[in-house]
């Protein structure tokens, strides 16, 4: 399937003719790094689909207002990662659980999930990552898995560079402490 | 002699090795980052392989386009909210309170204004068994976030922050 620039998407989307057609080719373009994205962070799948849906429906009705400041997959993940910091929040208050509650069974449910491929090792780490709060857990898995620059994360998370150098660093510490322990 | 003294003071030159050999671009900007990262993640943590542990089911990159698209149609979503039948009974109950009331007192006809059900009557209600889920939640979530507006800000403070969470629960 051809891949199209971002800017041939978004003139396609300005068009009323084919702008259905243009988004069905701009979610085909990100649906996978979104979706990874949004996983990591919720960990679980049933979670991610109903915040990637979310997602999209959010891009699709800001998107005619997409002033191009920054680059579409940037704007996207921004979207992605405030909806997900949302979810987080909301998902703790609603239940009226404790953090550490409500991310103990999401770690309980991990340990039997049949989409979960990783070994035991692996499967400590994301335990650790779900002990930290929602903003920290953004930051490490950034970092640590998408190997995103500082300078990139900052302009997602709105966050300085020193800020983000700090969670980062705290979340390291933690998750070290985590496993050294277990 | 001189050019001897030459030779050395160009030889402190911090530039002189520019002329021999180069870095890749953004080099120095990006190797502080570089040093604090190796610093940061613990030998244990990065001794672990990092793709991630996860798999979506099979097929379901290929069908999230359309569930999209079915969201984003101009019908809009299709969403079944009750079964006919109870939909059904339901419309006849309302429709026989409505004439109840009119019965009973029809020289001072009460407002017909429908307050929403709280969730302490949707749970003393024998209806909590009939009604559909998106009712119920609408009317916790309702509730809890009229609970929480004032302290949402609060709240949010305290998670990305790590507080104890259960405490402030106590007092809202």
């Amino acid at each position: 399937m051809q891949e199209f620039e971002d800017a041939e998407l978004l003139e396609k989307f300005a068009q009323e003719a084919t702008r259905h057609y243009a988004f069905n080719l701009i979610i085909r373009k990100y649906q996978e790094r979104l979706y990874w994205h949004v996983r990591k962070l919720v960990v679980d799948h049933d979670d991610a689909n109903d915040l990637l849906q979310d997602i999209f429906v959010k891009v699709w009705k800001a998107l005619p207002g997409f002033r191009q400041d920054a680059q579409l997959y940037t704007w996207m993940y921004r979207i992605a990662t405030n909806e997900c910091l949302s979810f987080l929040r909301k998902k703790n208050r609603r239940f009226f659980l404790p953090f550490q509650d409500a991310e103990r069974e999401l770690s309980q449910r991990l340990t039997n999930d049949p989409l979960f491929t990783g070994d035991q090792l692996q499967l400590k780490l994301q335990q650790a990552i779900l002990t930290l709060p929602p903003r920290q857990r953004i930051v490490f898995n950034l970092k640590y898995f998408d190997g995103k620059k500082y300078e990139e994360m900052a302009e997602i998370l709105d966050m300085s560079v020193g800020g983000l150098k700090a969670t980062y660093h705290i979340a390291a510490k933690k998750i070290e402490k985590i496993l050294l322990e277990a | 002699m001189e050019k001897n003294i030459n030779n050395e003071s160009s030889l402190n030159d911090p530039k002189l090795g520019s002329t021999s050999f180069e870095v890749p671009k953004g080099y120095f900007e990006a190797l502080p980052s570089a040093i604090s990262d190796k610093i940061a993640v613990s030998p244990l943590a990065e001794s672990i392989s990092r793709p991630l542990p996860f798999r979506a089911p099979d097929g379901y990159f290929e069908q999230l386009s359309l569930s999209v698209q079915r969201r984003i149609s101009p019908e809009g979503p299709v969403r079944r909210l009750f079964k006919p039948v109870l939909a059904l009974s339901l419309a006849a109950v309302i429709t026989g309170v409505f004439f109840l009331f009119r019965a009973g007192d029809s020289a001072h006809p009460v407002p017909f204004a429908m307050e929403p059900l709280t969730v302490a009557e949707l749970e003393d209600s024998y209806l909590l068994f009939d009604l559909d889920e998106d009712v119920l939640s609408a009317a916790y979530s309702a509730q809890i976030a009229a609970a929480a507006d004032d302290n949402e800000e609060l709240e949010d403070y305290l998670i990305d922050n790590e507080s104890d969470f259960s405490q402030i629960n106590i007092e809202l």
